[in-house]
């Protein structure tokens, strides 16, 4: 599983970056996501440098890197899926437009919530606690939307 | 880079700069372009909420963290990410995982 720089961050934020690993295992990002996650200031800091570190996220090069007219963190991801044939984290529209083109398989951000609900690795209560979470700190769900995934975890 | 950009403004927002500038302990120019740079923060934010542009461009152009943009977008009430379209097929595939 391949990731941009926004899934990392939501996750940092409400100190859950681990659904990730626990999910997936390996999360692979490319050097200029690093750059855009890695930021001594910011939350989330430790967790994100110490994935690294142990290795759960590992940072690889694309050896191309197709110009998207997005972010560098997004061109590189997208080119990296592209690349290793894999599936991507995205949330930002624009980027999953992108990745769409390519056919590349899109997860978001509150998609992995659900595969750990569906994985077992958290409960019912712990999803919609997370998802609450995300919103809390910015990420975006419609209010009719948000009613619909609570009725299902309720 | 920056470039010299001759441009005509109201004495109303000449004056708001002023009080800016004596409130920040700044001068009249930076205050201006403050409001200069915020005007532009948000309508990229807009744009990037249209799907017209990517948040890491966003970012890239401002220079500024894409944890920073997510922050004003909050603050600002600027709804980024998906849109419905993307989100219901989110949602349907959330569905089909309950």
């Amino acid at each position: 599983m391949i990731s941009d720089a926004t899934a990392l961050i939501c996750l940092s934020k409400i100190n859950n970056l681990d659904i990730l690993k626990r999910v997936y295992s390996v999360v692979i990002i490319p050097p200029a996501v690093k750059n855009e996650v890695l930021l001594e200031e910011k939350e989330g800091y430790s967790s994100i440098k110490n994935a690294i570190e142990s290795g759960w996220i590992n940072v690889i090069e694309p050896k191309e890197i197709i110009a998207l007219g997005l972010g560098a963190g997004e061109n590189q991801a997208i080119s990296l899926a592209k690349e290793r044939k894999d599936k991507i984290i995205l949330d930002d529209a624009l980027a999953v437009k992108a990745a769409n083109a390519f056919d590349i398989p899109i997860v978001r951000t509150t998609t992995v919530i659900f595969t750990a609900l569906n994985k077992k690795i958290i409960n019912k209560k712990q999803a919609l606690s997370l998802l609450n979470r995300l919103i809390e700190n910015g990420y975006y769900i419609s209010t009719k939307d948000y009613a619909v995934l609570v009725s299902k975890l309720g | 880079m920056t470039q010299v950009q001759p441009l005509r403004i109201e004495e109303d927002i000449l004056n708001l700069a002023e009080i800016r500038s004596k409130d920040e302990h700044t001068t009249k120019t930076a205050a201006i372009k403050q409001f200069l740079y915020s005007g532009a923060e948000e309508y990229l934010l807009k744009l990037c909420s249209k799907g017209r542009i990517s948040i890491g461009k966003a970012a890239e152009i401002l220079h500024k963290s894409i944890f920073d943009l997510q922050e004003s977008a909050k603050n600002k009430g600027i709804q980024l990410g998906i849109t419905a379209k993307e989100y219901n097929e989110s949602k349907k595939f959330a569905r089909d995982l309950i």
